[in-house]
Formats: C-alpha cells, sequence, structure tokens
C-alpha cells in the first residue's frame, strides 16, 4: 500500500456483525454504530440503498467522538471506526463535511498548525493571548511558517485524494 | 544513575496554542528526572483531526513531523497530547509493518528535503513517568501531600485505543497512571467512568454533544468522592478543567472536580511552585484540593 | 516374484463422479498396453455386484495382485481388501489409487489433463506393487481394564458402564470428591429436577462398585504402551487421612482453627483446612489442605488428630505413585468457566456483585454459602433486581468465538431461581439470541417468559457500571424500545463461556492428544463418524472436556466412549497393521539417529551376534517413515514401502510421456 491509496483501509470483517447492539448501549455519543455498518453493507445490497442515503446525509454521522468504545466492544471485532470514516469521506465528497474540518486544513497550509493564536484566561480572570502566555512563562515562541509553500501544494496534492 | 535519556519532545497544536500549562509543566518536572529533552522549533500538526476524513493527507503530516522530530536523533519521541500520541504510534506501527508505505512516505518527504531515518519509539507521559523515569524515583520523591487525598485517573481514549495499535498499557485495563499516583503517595480508585470519554472531538463539530460527553464524565466521577482529576491530555483538561464550569452550568450543576495535569501534580511534590507550573491557568476548582497536597 | 507376477487392473467409475471427468475407455487402453497387466472396468466396483465380479475376475484371471482405481483408501481400503481375501490372494498385494478424491473431484474443469494424471496414478501403482510382498497381521492380548480420568458426571456414567459389563475401572479424580461440576448446580434444566439428587444415586453406584477402584485426590503423571497395555502411573496427593480407617463420622473437622478460600463455592465463602468439599461428597473421606492447615505450616495445633476416634489422621503421610495397566483409556476431564474477568466492560472481579452463572447455583444452593437464600455478595440482601447477562466471553472473537451450548437455557433456569426464591424481585436477561433447540427447550423458554417480572431484552448488554450505592448499572440498547436503556439492578449474573477443565492440558500433555485452537477441548478422530475415538487408539474423550455440551449429552457421550471401550475389552485383542519399519541389520551401524528421529518411542537398539543394532517394535511402529529418511545408512524400509518403491511411484508420475505425445 503507498501514501495516495491509504483509503482502501479493508472493511471486510464488518460482514460479520451479528447486530448483538452491544456498540449502540456504549455509544456515548448516542449513536447507532451497527446502522454505520448496514449503511455500509448498502455497497452489496441494493435494497440498503436507502439507509445508505439517509445515514450520509445525516448530520449524526459527524457526531461520533472517535472515542472508539464501540470498536472495543464488539464481540465480532467489526472496524466500526472505519466504516464511520468511510462513510465521511462519503459525505465529504458531496460536500457535506462540517466546515471546521476546512478551517483546520486552511490553517495547516498557513502556520503548520491546526491552531493559531487563542486566548488564554487565568483563574484570576487574566486574559493573555497565547504569544503573550508563552513568553511570560519562558516558553518558545510558535513555530513560524518558513518556507511553507512546498508544504502547501503537497497539503492540496493529498486532500484531494482523500 | 543511568544514562540521561534524551527526548523529542512533541507539545502538539492545541498544548502549543491553548494549554500551554501542558508543556511548561512537562519541561519543568523532567529537570528532576534525569530526562533531557529536545524541543524542536520546526513541527507541523499531527493531522490527528483528518485521520478519517483525508486519511492520505493525514499520514503524510505524521510523517513529516516524524521526520522533524527524529532530526536530532533522540532516543524516542514524546508526545504531550493523546491525539498526536495515536497518530504517531499508529503510524509506527503501519510503516514498520509495510514497507512500501514507508519508501511511499520518505520519498514525499526527500521531495522537500526532509528525510526520515529510523522509526522511533513513540512515548506517552504515563509511559515516560512509569517505564523510564520508574514509579521508585517518583517514590523518592519527599512528600508533602496527605496520604488520604483520593485521585481519580483520566487516560483518555486516545492514550490506549484502539488496541489493535500497541500502546503503553492494556487498552481495556490500563493500570500505570494508579500505580504513578501511588508512587507519588495519594490513593487511587477504579470507577466507572475512568475509561470515558471527554468529549473534545467533538468540540469543532457539535460542541453541545461535546459538553454532553463531559457533564457525564465530570458528574459520573466526581460521585465517587474523589478530591482530585489527573490527566496528561490537553483535550481532555480543556474539556474536563477549562470547561467544567460552563459544562456544569448548561446542566443546572455546580464546578466540583478539582483537576490537574499530571505533570503539574508531580511538579507540586517535587517543590515547584504553582506558577512553575502554572496552576494559576487551572479553571476547575483546584483550591479546594491544593492545602491538602501541597503543606508549606 | 519380479516380473513373473500378473496384475489385475480394476478401474471404478463411481457413477459419474470418476467417470465424469477421467476418461475411463482411454485410461483402460493405456494401461492395457503394460506387458502382463489385465484391465477390468465397473461402474460401482464398492457394491455387492463390483465385489462379486471382482472376486470372480481375479480368480479366473489368476493375477496375483490387484490395482484398484476407485475411492481413498481411508474409506475403502477394507472392502477391498476383504475381496482379495475371499479370491484367495493376500489383502496386502493391493494397492489403491484414489482416482476420485485426488484426481476428478479436484480437476473437474479439465478433463483431458485428469484423465492423464489418473493414467500415471495407475502406472505408478502397477510400478509400486511389482514389489508388494504379502504381509500378515498380528494380533495382541488386551489388558481387561480401563482408566476413567475425571470424576464428573462422564466420567461416573463411563466407568459404571465398563464397570457393570465385568471389567475392572480405575476412576481417577483429581479433587477430594467425586461428582465434578454437577454437584454444583442447584437444578438441571429444563426438567428443574434436583441435580444432586440424580447425581448422587450414581456416585454412590461408583463407591461401592466392586470393579470399580476409586482414587480421588490423584492425578494421572505418565502414561505409557499402547492400545490394549497402556501402563499408567498416577500420583495419590497426601490426604492426611488414611483412608482405611476413616469412618466418615467427620468428627475432626467441627473444631478446625483454620480457614481457607471454598473452591467447591467458587470462592464464595471459606472452609475448614480439614474438609470435605460438600456433604454428598464420595468417598466421604476428609482431606488436609496443606496450605491451610497450622500444623503442617507451623506445627501447631493437631486438634483434628486428637478429636479423630479411629486414629486416621496422619500428618506423616507422603504422596505415593501406584501403576496401574489398562487396555483402555477414557478422558472425561471436564470443563471450567471462562476466566470473565478479563471481559471488562462487564465488571467481573471489581464488583462484587457481578457473579458467574455457577457461582449463582452455589449461591441458590441448599448447601451452599448461605444454604439455599439468596442473597447479595457486598450488598448483603436480597436481590430486587437482577440482570443476567448472556454470551459473556461466548462468541466474542475477542475472547471464545463459540457457543458455550448451555448458557442460554442456564440463564433461563438462573430467572427462574430468583423468581422462585424471591418471588417480587424482577429479572432482566440480556441476550442477542436464545438458542433453544434442546429437547423440550423451547417449551421451557416459553415457560420462563410467562413468569412476571421475567424480561428478556433482545441484545448484549454493553456494559456494567457500579454506582456509589453499591447498586450496578447496565448499559444496553433495547431494540423493541429502540432506545438505549440503562437498568439498575443488585446482582449481574453472567452466564459465562467454558473452556476445557485446566487439568485437561496436561492430561492431553501426556496422552499427545489434539486441542481445539481455543477452549481446549479435545479433538476427536472425526467430528461426526468418530466422536468419542481420538487420534490415539484406545483413548476415547467424552463430556464437556470434548466440547461444550450439556448433562444428557455428556452422559450419552460417556456410554458411547464406554461401549468402545467395552467393545474392545471383550474382543480381548488387538490386529496390528503391519505396514511397520523393518531393520535391514546388515546395513545398521547401530547409530541410534533412528531412536531419536521416532516420535512414538518404537525403536530400541539390541545387540544381535556381538553388534548393536535398531529393532523395531511393531506394536509401538505407526509406519510413519521419520526413522527412514533417518538413518544415514539406508538401513531401515517400511513394509510394502521401500525405497525402490517410492522411486517407481515417483519416477511414473512425473517422468511418463503419454504415448499419444511420443507418437
Ligand atoms: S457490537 Fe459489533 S456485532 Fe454487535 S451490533 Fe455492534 S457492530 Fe454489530
Ligand atoms: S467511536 Fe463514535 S460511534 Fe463508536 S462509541 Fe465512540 S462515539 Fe460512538
Amino acid at each position: 500500500m503507498v501514501l495516495e491509496k491509504l483509503v482502501e483501509v479493508s472493511l471486510e470483517t464488518l460482514r460479520a456483525c451479528y447486530t448483538c447492539f452491544k456498540c449502540i448501549g456504549v455509544c456515548p455519543a448516542g449513536l447507532r454504530p451497527n446502522l454505520f455498518v448496514k449503511a455500509y453493507l448498502s455497497t452489496v445490497f441494493r435494497e440498503l440503498r436507502d439507509v445508505y442515503e439517509e445515514i450520509v446525509t445525516n448530520s449524526s454521522l459527524w457526531s461520533c467522538a472517535k472515542c472508539l468504545k464501540c470498536v472495543e466492544v464488539c464481540p465480532q471485532k467489526v472496524p466500526l471506526n472505519d466504516v464511520i470514516e468511510y462513510l465521511q469521506r462519503e459525505a465529504a465528497k458531496r460536500g457535506l463535511a462540517p466546515r471546521a474540518y476546512q478551517d483546520m486544513v486552511e490553517n495547516i497550509m498557513g502556520t503548520f498548525l491546526a491552531f493559531g493564536s487563542q486566548t488564554i484566561v487565568s483563574r484570576d480572570g487574566d486574559f493573555y493571548t497565547t504569544g503573550e502566555a508563552r513568553e511570560l512563562l519562558g516558553l518558545t515562541p510558535l513555530p513560524e511558517p518558513n518556507k511553507i509553500e512546498k508544504f502547501r501544494e503537497r497539503l492540496k496534492g493529498l486532500r484531494s485524494i482523500g | 544513575m543511568a544514562r540521561m535519556v534524551k527526548l523529542a519532545v512533541f507539545t502538539g497544536c492545541f498544548a502549543l496554542s491553548k494549554q500551554i500549562a501542558v508543556e511548561l509543566s512537562t519541561l519543568r518536572v523532567l529537570q528532576h528526572l534525569n530526562v533531557e529533552p529536545i524541543v524542536p522549533r520546526s513541527v507541523n500538526c499531527c493531522g490527528f483531526a483528518f485521520r478519517g476524513l483525508y486519511p492520505s493527507m493525514s499520514l503524510y503530516l505524521t510523517g513529516r513531523l516524524l521526520a522533524s522530530l527524529t532530526a536530532s536523533d533522540p532516543d524516542g519521541i514524546l508526545t504531550l497530547c493523546n491525539g498526536c500520541y495515536l497518530m504517531l504510534r499508529e503510524a509506527v506501527h503501519r510503516l514498520r509493518e509495510d514497507r512500501r508505505l514507508l519508501e511511499s512516505v520518505r520519498s514525499y518527504l526527500r521531495d522537500e528535503g526532509l528525510e526520515l531515518r529510523g522509526i522511533p519509539r513513540i512515548v506517552h507521559p504515563v509511559e515516560l513517568l512509569h517505564d523510564i523515569v520508574g514509579t521508585e524515583v517518583l517514590k523518592g520523591i519527599k512528600r508533602t501531600g496527605d496520604n488520604n487525598v483520593l485521585v481519580a485517573t483520566h487516560y483518555g481514549c486516545h492514550a490506549l485505543r484502539p488496541s489493535t495499535v500497541p500502546s503503553f498499557d492494556n487498552s481495556v485495563n490500563p493500570s500505570k497512571m494508579e500505580r504513578i499516583v501511588e508512587a507519588l503517595g495519594f490513593r487511587a480508585r477504579d470507577y466507572p467512568e475512568r475509561l470515558d470519554c471527554c468529549g473534545a472531538v467533538l468540540l469543532a463539530t457539535n460542541p453541545s454533544l461535546a459538553m454532553k460527553l463531559a457533564y457525564s464524565k465530570i458528574s459520573g466521577t466526581a460521585r465517587w468522592g474523589f478530591h482530585l482529576l489527573v490527566t496528561t491530555c490537553p483535550y481532555c483538561f480543556e474539556m474536563l478543567d477549562a470547561r467544567q464550569e460552563a459544562v456544569m452550568q448548561t446542566f443546572g450543576d455546580e464546578p466540583r472536580l478539582p483537576v490537574m495535569l499530571l505533570t503539574q501534580l508531580i511538579g507540586l511534590q517535587l517543590g515547584l511552585s504553582e506558577g512553575d507550573v502554572a496552576l494559576n491557568l487551572n479553571l476547575s476548582p483546584v483550591d479546594k484540593v491544593l492545602p491538602q497536597i501541597v503543606r508549606r | 516374484m519380479e516380473g513373473s507376477s500378473r496384475i489385475g487392473v480394476f478401474l471404478c467409475h463411481c457413477g459419474t463422479n470418476i467417470a465424469g471427468v477421467v476418461d475411463i475407455k482411454r485410461v483402460a487402453e493405456e494401461i492395457g498396453k503394460i506387458p502382463n497387466v489385465v484391465v477390468w472396468d465397473h461402474r460401482f466396483l464398492c457394491s455387492a455386484d463390483g465385489i462379486d465380479s471382482m472376486v470372480s475376475s481375479i480368480r479366473s484371471s489368476g493375477v496375483d495382485r490387484v490395482v484398484v482405481a476407485a475411492c481413498s483408501f481411508r474409506t475403502h481400503e477394507p472392502v477391498f481388501q476383504a475381496a482379495l481375501h475371499r479370491a484367495g490372494l493376500n489383502p496386502y498385494l493391493l494397492e489403491i489409487v484414489s482416482t476420485r478424491e485426488l484426481c476428478s473431484w479436484v480437476h473437474e474443469g479439465e478433463k483431458e489433463k485428469a484423465t492423464e494424471k489418473a493414467i500415471r496414478m495407475v502406472r505408478a501403482a502397477i510400478a509400486k506393487i511389482r514389489d508388494n510382498r504379502p504381509l500378515e497381521r498380528r494380533r495382541l492380548p488386551v489388558v481387561p481394564a480401563a482408566l476413567v480420568v475425571g470424576g464428573g458426571v462422564a466420567g461416573i456414567r463411563a466407568a459404571l458402564d465398563i464397570a457393570d459389563s465385568g471389567f475392572t475401572v480405575y476412576l481417577i479424580e483429581r479433587g477430594a470428591s467425586i461428582g465434578g461440576n454437577m454437584a454444583r448446580l442447584d437444578k438441571t434444566f429444563p426438567t428443574l429436577d434436583c441435580s444432586i439428587c440424580i447425581l448422587g444415586p450414581l456416585m454412590n453406584a461408583v463407591a461401592q462398585h466392586p470393579n470399580i477402584r476409586l482414587l480421588t485426590y490423584s492425578e494421572v503423571v505418565s502414561v505409557e504402551g499402547r492400545v490394549g497395555e497402556f501402563v499408567v502411573k498416577i500420583l495419590r496427593k497426601p490426604r492426611y487421612i488414611k483412608e482405611s480407617l476413616c469412618k466418615g463420622c467427620l468428627i475432626c473437622i467441627a473444631k478446625c482453627p483454620a480457614r481457607a478460600i471454598d473452591e467447591f463455592n467458587l470462592k464464595l465463602s471459606h472452609r475448614k483446612a480439614i474438609y470435605v468439599p460438600y456433604p454428598q461428597a464420595v468417598p466421604r473421606i476428609p482431606v488436609i489442605d496443606p496450605d491451610a492447615c497450622l500444623y503442617l505450616r507451623k506445627g501447631i495445633c493437631r486438634t483434628c488428630e486428637k478429636l479423630c476416634p479411629t486414629g486416621a489422621v496422619d500428618f506423616a503421610q507422603r504422596g505415593e505413585v501406584v501403576e496401574v495397566r489398562v487396555g483402555s483409556i477414557i478422558v472425561a476431564t471436564g470443563f471450567e468457566e471462562y476466566d470473565i474477568s478479563s471481559v471488562y466492560e462487564y465488571g467481573y472481579g471489581r464488583y462484587p456483585n457481578v457473579v458467574t452463572g455457577l457461582q449463582l447455583e452455589r449461591l441458590v444452593s441448599s448447601y451452599g454459602p448461605t444454604e439455599g437464600r439468596l442473597t447479595v455478595p457486598g450488598l448483603g440482601i436480597e436481590p430486587r433486581r437482577v440482570a443476567i447477562i448472556n454470551c459473556a466471553g461466548s462468541r466474542d472473537e475477542r475472547h471464545l468465538p463459540y457457543c458455550c451450548r448451555v448458557g442460554c437455557m442456564a440463564s433461563l433456569k438462573h430467572a427462574w431461581y430468583i423468581k422462585h426464591l424471591v418471588p417480587e424481585a424482577e429479572v432482566l436477561i440480556f441476550a442477542d439470541e436464545i438458542r433453544a433447540s434442546g429437547k423440550n427447550f423451547e417449551e421451557f423458554y416459553r415457560r420462563i417468559r410467562l413468569l412476571p417480572g421475567v424480561y428478556i431484552v433482545k441484545s448484549r448488554a454493553s456494559e456494567v457500571r457500579a454506582n456509589p450505592s453499591g447498586t450496578l448499572s447496565i448499559k444496553a440498547y433495547d431494540p423493541v424500545l429502540n432506545r438505549e436503556v440503562t437498568v439498575e439492578v443488585d446482582l449481574v449474573v453472567l452466564e459465562v463461556g467454558i473452556v476445557a477443565s485446566r487439568s485437561t492440558e496436561a492430561v492431553r500433555n501426556i496422552l499427545k492428544l489434539g486441542a481445539s485452537p481455543t477452549g481446549g477441548f479435545l479433538l476427536e478422530l472425526h467430528p461426526k463418524l468418530n466422536p468419542v475415538e481420538t487420534a490415539v487408539d484406545g483413548v476415547y474423550i467424552c463430556g464437556a472436556a470434548a466440547g461444550p455440551k450439556d448433562i444428557p449429552e455428556s452422559v450419552a457421550q460417556a456410554s458411547a466412549a464406554a461401549s468402545k471401550v467395552i467393545a474392545l475389552l471383550s474382543r480381548g485383542y488387538i490386529e496390528i497393521q503391519p505396514h511397520t519399519a523393518r531393520v535391514v541389520e546388515e546395513l545398521c551401524s547401530g547409530c541410534r539417529i533412528c531412536v531419536t528421529a521416532c516420535a512414538y518411542g518404537a525403536i530400541r537398539i539390541v545387540e544381535r551376534g556381538g553388534r548393536n543394532v535398531a529393532s523395531v517394535d511393531e506394536v509401538l511402529c505407526k509406519g510413519c517413515g521419520s526413522c527412514v529418511g533417518s538413518c544415514p545408512s539406508g538401513a531401515i524400509e517400511i513394509q510394502n514401502l521401500k525405497l525402490s518403491q517410492v522411486e517407481a511411484v515417483m519416477s511414473e508420475m512425473q517422468g511418463w510421456e503419454p504415448y499419444v505425445q511420443r507418437a
């Protein structure tokens, strides 16, 4: 496998789901992880196409906290996380990914980091910017976005593959 | 004394920009523990947020990060954030298993003049304290705290899960953090919410659900009479400490669980000042427990 | 003999099984071209008609060796050997070519090539059989006694069956009493009859049977020999009680000051250092636990010794190894519960009020830790609401992939216990499926469903969590309500998956038996046709050590194994295959390499005319050929599979060019 082909994750074992519902009871976000399995299976059974449509367009797809609890308790070792991420990519192809992801990508392209300067509050109610607080505490300043052109191109290219 | 361990420290975007006490308290504490930290300046985001959405891009980011962090030829990489820890341990795991993938990542990096030489060991802060520094050293710290302080440990999801990628402890029943707390002279205890999610990943996409998760974690933990909760991850810390007041108020409750970084707790035991570990940035009611932790 | 022999070749069509792929006519033509070979074919050679015509063809043509190209020798060798015998030929002048399993079935799409292959295979057999020699089977006597390892219900049943037919049985049990896990059960499903009430009489029958030698508190240390005559060494661990003097009054127990965890009650209570596991134990002879006894640990006390009216207590007793000879062995070492604390989400081992199904049996038993009053461990109250969680550790790729076969019915029975003892309690069973395929099982399932206050949630429980009050919360999804539920309960019962008992592995290693990759269950010779036989002749298996099963199945299998043993013992002899290794003594240098190569310990070095040479015990030899490959002097051969024969086969299979291509 090479970097560009990473999306071809093997989802073979998810057919082993025997709908015991254990994953549902454990999900802190109140999702139905095994419903995602059903949706994925629609790539095989056309009858489930409406389930697929519903899941891919439903915002609950983006409510997964990625806690991986469902993956850990599943008695059939169904790679639920891979399934969810697969469906998220499908939704993203239709432009349904939440804006926040794009913002973070943009940020990385500009600064190498996912977040820019933030407001930091102390228990006494003082406000600082990241830069101020770091300096005050003797920490190094944030990395500087030198020579970022190539990096930016690279990200753009790889993002388009997935 | 054993040779000084040289670790490249990766703080992670969120700890760099928001939870800066993570980096500060870690660096301060390491000075006392025979560990030499190297903090490279040219780093990039580990790609955690896009692990699912743009897998190739995110692995490229992780690979690039690995290259920057190994440039100084350290004994290992210390990641301060659980998200970065997952990304790095997963990348290392995959690159070790799959030579073609490794070559592919390398060729991308070479293009940018970066070199990914060896595949390094990825070290979690808990692993550093438990396995590298060792609980014996921690036990040797002169205690100032009250033995009866009951401490809740919070590992955070991505320190341990998924169990398909090796981590530093048993993914369903970890114990190293408890051993550390006990070595410091406090009491630790298993509790049902121990491995629960803080909700931080949802901050960007579903903030109200994130609050709900944090609430069930905090209020669930508080029921057991813990005096303090410790964690190492800046995201978990954000949810459990910085946002505790907001979280609790959303659900008509009061903030009541003091939360500290594990490195802050150790720092205070080592005799560092509150300022040395930036304790003034903790927003949870730590004042409640402080007198029992440090008697000055 | 070579050259002068005439070989008869019989080609079977097996209906279309072979002939549908292999062109029999062409095979017959090609083979017919070989000098001194006569060919016949038949649509069903193994039918009565086929065999008859085979016999008469052999007789009338005067062939003296036979090649049969048909089905596998594994199933058909005896049939064709008998035909040779009827025709007056030695049955070892037969070669069977598996043109079905090894040719037509695997080359269905390639008829031409399959036909060519069949020709080669038959030619190879002809090349080989020219050197076959007539062999004789040898008969060896059988020791008219059997060993049964494991004193649970399966071992008990097997021992009684064999003993009833007049043979001596040594029944070995590792624990202090026979009875096994069944003695722990309060009642049995689906009839709800009292377990010990039906088991007890069998246990006593064992104790009193004139043909049964009961060795409790004993373990198998080694087994040597072979079917018909196994030499078994048994360690009798010290009980510190002279069995011959003990009258079973149990006065000794009353005043013992030392306590230890009660294994029979599955760690739910304590017992004394001197104890019988439970009141109905057989034999009714106590045991002193050396890890708990104050005298054995610290040299003080000896209270029991003073109390015993017959002077049976003997602190000087030492373990003793006894040796018995038996013709056959049955392994019935039973099961135990999987270590369910590794299923972290169910909290076993962390919360005292999470118990296993077997522990619940003890909690409700009249001779359990609470004498039949159901009390929640840790809480000390009668349960108000109980959750039963099925498939704990079972049907789970992370733990045991298989179904335990008893958990579903046990969960229903357990619901009944709880309703019976605490009528106002509520019981929830969490089960994604209820498997009720046994006799009267479905009826039992309905009966339990009709009990008020019993609810079945059709899902796997997701998690068990403790509450500060000491109660537990079950999190699960209820498909009927179509939402997640959190149920607060006082007690959680886990229907835990089962694995072969710990001692099974030790016995298995001693006897060299196979085991399933998960669960450690003993491997049968054939899952359908030889369910109680093993790969080791004369060793049989039964009960839950051979796979998850309930009581009736265990008992039935025990009787099946016993009948195999009885058949063997009453025949009185075994016949051994003559395809054994033979040492050409002139070539042997006595180097001993073959001795180490033989996995069955069949080769010894003996003195012959002042020289050391290898000698093969024909009874132990399996004809595997390891020694042949190891011998640097080429001094060992397998009878009728000499190197020259193997070479002949190889050269026919590889080197032969079909006539068509040559022409
Ligand atoms: S836990 Fe696994 S097997 Fe059970 S329903 Fe969820 S995905 Fe399917
Ligand atoms: S990984 Fe997502 S779907 Fe699975 S349990 Fe956690 S939040 Fe629910």
